[in-house]
């Protein structure tokens, strides 16, 4: 049986940032002053989503001034070539992330999907009745928006507000692009 | 939202009405007859606020007042759908694609899907707002593109729509398709410790440089100045693997939408926190910016992010005080933060925008600490504000935003000008030489602004594309120059300006074929600038005109007509030995002369297009040295094609002088018809006398060195001719000298060094004798605990290569001397269990010495080897004895295999050699964020120290060589049987330690969890046998088949 869990709303505000900073004119120095609560550690889950190089670890940050490998995966088809589905650009900017951790579910869940107007096709993790991902908001109006887990296959009964969602970034202060 | 609008009780003579209300509805009249409204509906706009809302008729016929009725709007949500064929989006013509939507109105129970592309489609209802599951429809035989579906809710009306892709055909499958590409990856100079040797890619074992390579690009590469690039190029995909035979991999042959893997190691990150990214480029075209991998380089392990908009301080221009900066197309800025965190340390971040970011910039991986950010903008004036902002763990801080002022632009005129300084057309630059002819073209220009230093700070000159060019019919030409910072790291496909020009003193130099500039132009620029004007008086200066007479031979007098098509270079070099001036033109066969113009040239510019036919300066007044070449690509019936050759020579040293002004001084030399060698290559026997024999590797390279007595090396290639005893090899364009002659060729050595005198316009004639030479032959036996067993590529523990058909080896042979001898690169079939290889010297081998990472990967740092046989010194007797190395990935050689071979005697030596697959440990690490959830760790270095007994169980691998780093928390090293000393560590997180015991032929998982750093914290690990936990400790062996940590 496939149950199918509420959600909470992500709220995308389009003209104010929570947690803004505030600041004071002191002759020519501003000083800044913020609130804790907001983290960038995962980037990139999703993106770039249909790229025939990647590199394989885009859920992980790196230090500065460390060592480590680079893995690059190359997938290539021919198809590529086809000016169809050419994906030349000039810019790079990728929609604002959302993580989701949801838990609740049942520890048989082997399988699970994300679903909403802003999810895009992604991989989605379950163990233990514990759900994980991010992804990259699709491109949709600027608005509030409902996404949906579903653990598959699960009998046990999930109570709401099982699924947290958390921004990551704001460099467009959260206005998804007009569609 | 649909709302139905009718009405009665309104006068019979009443005809029209007039609709107001909010939302106004559309229509907004109506339609009387009988007394009542003719019902009409109208749609409410989406995202109109949930209330109650009113619209009023108003008759205006009669007066009989209004009509108002209300109606309510219960959501602002707006209906979507999502298509999802196979998880996609895109598909191709007679695809079932399924569809799903939500947030119609709750009114709605029906629906219909329409599209160009929809056909099939299964009945449509709506429930709750939810279309019900199973809509599926099928795509319809349309056209490749892109194609809009409806989903409309009835009867509401309310609709949604989604794209889909309808992609190309493809082929049947019984068609072979193959297409060859080439890739190229883009990888930031902020990364260090990048060299071939730490390089591997499961595309190929050949580290032959012009199929695969790493490189540091120039300063004016146009995607990357100073960034690293992996080239691989030659890579073959296909649909059909069937139509190849097997080994696919050793000819570059890869089915489509396999993965295939491009690993670097050791890599050492930016010192800078940031967001980067890499480019890609696949048969010279991007992928896409947007598809650019990216990674966050963060400078603590729990770090924030600062964001904000560079604006316009309005100084230059009131009404944009305030606004985002304006980038010129193309153009990027930069945002730098420097500061220190809590320790005292210097920390710092940087982000790059493009023009399409309005400004909008964010610093990723900010450590905690307090900083000042220094913006810098194409055309605008680097912020030097003290922006001082404090950040503190997992902490963001937004809306910092910075002000910036448009920067100085340094404008002025070029003057063209005759020795006497009066203005004269800049005309065209004729006499251009061409290969088969010549042509006029108009004169390009760069400007530079100069540091004091010399070094180019600014220039007219484009990043990339054509140079500018001057007006022929004008005496001037106009320049302006604004910007700087020519960088690959603004987000997009090429690289561009970042900065505007900053206060202090320039020095500008204007370059124009034949024309000179005398005076030096300086010009300051301060806080207060907006912009400078300067003139700048360039100065038409002479030609040569040199012309070349070909002769047979020194002291000859009469002409020589050259025998085939050449090439003459003419160059000038002035008092300081610079090249000044150089041009180049065709020589057709039969011709006994030939004139070349010369009259400039340049080595100045940055960017650009840089060639013979973009000279942009004159030649200054002075005397210069003229030295004329002749080259060609001679080929001689009987022998190979020689290349290209110097043909003729110049035998007398020749000067001239030019001055100011167009004056032409013509000049005359003789060129000299040069010398050449013959050689039989003979392929004998070691007995004495010697017994000749048919070459034993067809087609293989045979490398002719021709080095003279200054130590000028010639170089060129004829090949083993199967069936023959022999090979005539020719080569022309030698001066008179006494040369040496060394040959070399797969599985051979040559006999003796041949020395020949070579007189200009005549040639000398040799035999070389090159001895057979034995070679080993090597049957690999594959095994697993020491048992014969099938490779395969397939396996789990042969994960990096298991896309590809066959596994990569490498067999590498020394002598006792040390000396490399023989290697050979290739691959074995899957299924094999005993393989033959012959071992007889080198024929295009690349690679030396050889790394072996993780105890799996194998590369090389791509020396070339000159091809050759086993035995380097033929006259030597020392005992033929010889160490084999054998590298395949995923096994291991337990001991070195020394081969006895019979000294100067013709023979071949077979030996067997059993290979046995290493162990593989592989696993996940994950530790805490800040907020305690689980995170998988990149980088954390997982070292495996052999004890005392496993190490004489390894051969030739370092210990060192039992280092990985996790990729997103996974990792998965190679290694023998036996006893290890295991270490995890990774920054901000306490580190691991453990011994662990491994079986031979195992695959071991661990999991590994690294709390936050405690420095008295002890981690033990622990072991799964079956369902038994058992903590890994002490020398006890056992195979686990889980490993875990616990601290």
């Amino acid at each position: 049986m496939r149950i199918t869990l509420l959600l909470l709303l992500v709220l995308l505000l389009v003209s104010e940032a929570p947690n803004s900073a505030h600041s004071d004119n002191v002759g020519d120095v501003n000083h800044y002053t913020v609130s804790p609560g907001k983290y960038d550690l995962t980037l990139g889950a999703g993106f770039p989503g249909f790229g025939p190089v990647k590199l394989s670890y885009p859920n992980s940050s790196i230090l500065t001034n460390s060592v480590g490998d680079l893995l690059f995966t190359v997938t290539l088809n021919p198809l590529m070539l086809n000016p169809v589905s050419a994906q030349v650009s000039s810019s790079l900017f990728p929609n604002p992330e959302v993580e989701v951790w949801g838990s609740g579910f049942s520890s048989s869940d082997t399988s699970c999907t994300l679903s909403g107007p802003v999810v895009p096709v992604v991989p989605c993790n379950i163990s233990g009745g514990i759900l994980t991902e991010s992804f990259n908001v699709a491109d949709a109006p600027a608005g509030v928006y409902t996404i949906t887990g579903t653990g598959s296959p699960t009998g046990i009964t999930h109570h709401p507000h099982s699924l947290s969602f958390r921004r990551h970034f704001s460099s467009n202060h959260l206005q998804v692009r007009p569609a | 939202m649909t709302v139905s609008v009718s009405g009665f009780g309104f006068y019979s003579t009443d005809t029209t009405c007039t609709l107001t209300g909010d939302p106004v509805p559309t229509p907004t009249t109506c339609i009387i007859a009988g007394g009542e409204i003719t019902p009409f509906t109208f749609v409410v706009p989406i995202g109109t606020p949930t209330g109650a809302y009113t619209i009023v008729a108003t008759t205006n016929q009669d007066d009989s007042g209004e009509a108002v009725a209300s109606f309510t709007v219960t959501t602002t949500s707006s209906p979507y759908i999502a298509l999802n064929p196979s998880g996609k989006d895109y598909g191709y013509v007679g695809d079932t694609v399924t569809v799903s939507g939500a947030e119609f109105q709750s009114a709605d129970s029906a629906c219909t899907l329409s599209g160009s592309i929809v056909t099939a489609v299964t009945p449509c209802s709506i429930a709750g707002g939810v279309l019900a599951p199973g809509l599926q429809f099928t795509v319809g035989n349309v056209a490749p593109g892109v194609y809009t579906i409806n989903a409309r809710g009835n009867p509401e009306g309310d609709s949604a729509r989604a794209n889909f892709q309808v992609l190309p055909p493809l082929l049947p499958p019984s068609v072979p398709i193959s297409v060859t590409f080439s890739v190229g990856i883009y990888i930031p100079p902020d990364f260090a410790g990048l060299t071939l040797g730490n390089t591997w890619t499961s595309f190929t074992n050949n580290y032959d440089p012009h199929g695969f390579s790493l490189s540091k690009l120039s300063s004016s590469d146009q995607v990357g100045p100073d960034w690293w690039e992996i080239s691989l190029s030659n890579i073959t995909v296909t649909h059909d693997p069937s139509s190849y035979l097997a080994p696919l991999v050793g000819r570059r042959i890869f089915v489509v939408n396999q993965a295939q893997y491009i690993r670097l190691f050791q890599v050492t990150s930016p010192s800078i926190a940031g967001r980067y990214f890499f480019k890609a480029f696949i048969n010279g075209k991007s992928i896409g910016a947007e598809n650019f991998p990216t990674i966050v380089v963060k400078a603590s392990r729990d770090p924030g992010y600062i964001s904000g908009v560079l604006r316009d301080s309005g100084e230059h221009n009131a009404s944009l005080k305030g606004q985002p900066i304006q980038l010129a197309n193309g153009t990027g800025a930069r945002v730098l933060a420097t500061g220190f965190d809590d320790l005292g340390n210097a920390v710092s971040a940087q982000a790059y925008i493009n023009s399409t970011a309005l400004g909008s910039y964010t610093l990723f991986g900010v450590a905690p600490g307090t900083y000042n950010i220094t913006a810098y903008a194409a055309g605008y004036i680097p912020a030097t504000d003290y922006v001082r902002v404090n950040v503190g763990p997992a902490q963001s801080l937004e809306d910092v935003d910075i002000y910036l002022t448009g920067s100085v632009k340094i404008t002025g005129t070029v003057l063209s000008e005759n020795a006497e300084g009066t203005p004269i057309p800049w005309g065209t630059l004729t006499g251009v030489s061409l290969f088969g002819g010549s042509r006029n073209e108009n004169r390009a220009i760069t400007v530079d602004a100069l540091n004091l230093d010399g070094s180019v700070a600014a220039s007219t000159a484009a990043p990339f594309g054509e140079l500018q060019n001057t007006d022929p019919s004008s005496t001037t030409f106009n320049f302006a120059i604004q910007q700087i910072g020519f960088d690959g790291r603004i987000p997009q496909d090429y690289a561009n300006y970042t900065s505007g020009l900053t206060q202090g003193d320039y020095l500008l130099y204007a370059y124009v074929t034949s024309y000179v500039q005398l005076e030096e132009v300086r010009v300051h620029v301060d806080n207060e600038t907006i912009q400078t004007f300067s003139m700048i008086p360039l100065i038409r200066t002479g030609t040569f005109i040199v012309t070349v007479h070909f002769r047979n031979e020194n002291g000859t007098i009469g002409p020589d007509e050259i025998a085939v098509p050449a090439t003459l270079t003419v160059s000038a070099y002035g008092p300081s030995g610079r090249l000044s001036a150089q041009n180049v033109t065709f020589v057709p066969a039969g011709a006994t002369e030939a004139t070349v113009e010369l009259q400039g040239f340049s080595n100045t510019r940055s960017f650009g297009i840089r060639s013979l036919f973009s000279q942009n300066y004159g030649l200054l007044p002075g005397t210069y040295q003229i030295i004329a070449s002749v080259s060609s690509s001679p080929t001689i019936a009987g022998n190979a094609n020689l290349g290209i050759r110097d043909f003729y020579y110049q035998m007398t040293n020749v000067y001239a002088t030019i001055g100011l002004g167009d004056a032409v001084v013509s000049i005359s030399l003789p060129v000299y018809k040069a010398g050449g060698i013959l050689l039989t290559i003979f392929s004998i026997d070691d007995q004495t006398p010697w017994i000749g024999g048919p070459w034993n590797y067809n087609a293989k390279t045979i490398n002719v060195m021709i080095i003279g007595s200054d130590g000028e090396i010639y170089r060129a290639n004829v090949t083993q001719l199967g069936g023959q005893t022999n090979v005539n090899f020719a080569y022309v364009g030698l001066k008179t000298d006494s040369y040496s002659v060394f040959v070399q060729t797969l599985g051979y050595t040559q006999s003796e060094i041949i020395h020949l005198n070579v007189e200009l316009g005549g040639n000398s004639d040799a035999p070389v004798w090159m001895i057979e030479n034995p070679v080993i032959d090597l049957d690999l036996a594959f095994t697993h605990e020491t048992l014969l067993s099938n490779i395969t590529s397939t396996l789990p523990f042969a994960q990096p290569i298991n896309h590809i058909d066959a596994t990569p080896v490498r067999l590498e042979v020394f002598d006792q001397l040390g000396n490399f001898v023989a290697a050979n690169a290739t691959y074995v079939p899957n299924n094999t269990t005993i393989a033959h290889f012959t071992l007889a010297g080198f024929d295009l081998y690349y690679g030396d010495p050889r790394y072996v990472w993780s105890g799996f990967y194998d590369t090389t740092e791509g020396t070339s080897q000159s091809p050759g046989g086993l035995v380097l010194y033929p006259w030597s007797d020392l005992p033929r004895e010889y160490t084999v190395r054998i590298w395949v990935d995923g096994y291991y050689q337990e001991n070195r295999l020394q081969v006895l071979v019979p000294t100067r005697e013709r023979g071949n030596v077979s030996v067997v050699q059993p290979l046995d697959r290493a162990t593989r440990i592989a696993g996940n690490i994950a530790g805490p964020d800040i907020f305690e959830f689980a995170r998988p760790l990149s980088w954390a270095t997982i070292t495996l120290q052999p004890n005392d007994y496993t190490l004489t169980r390894i051969i030739d691998v370092a210990p060192g060589n039992y280092t990985t780093y996790s990729l997103d928390g996974s990792f998965q090293l190679w290694v023998p049987e036996g006893s290890y000393g295991m270490g995890v560590s990774l920054g901000g997180y306490s580190s691991y330690s453990a011994k662990i015991e491994v079986a031979p032929g195992s695959d071991i998982n661990m999991w590994i969890w690294l709390d936050n750093y405690q420095p008295s914290l002890i981690a033990n690990a622990f072991g799964f046998q079956g369902d038994t936990l058992v903590q890994v400790a002490g020398t006890t062996r056992h195979q686990y088949d889980r490993l875990c940590l616990a601290i």
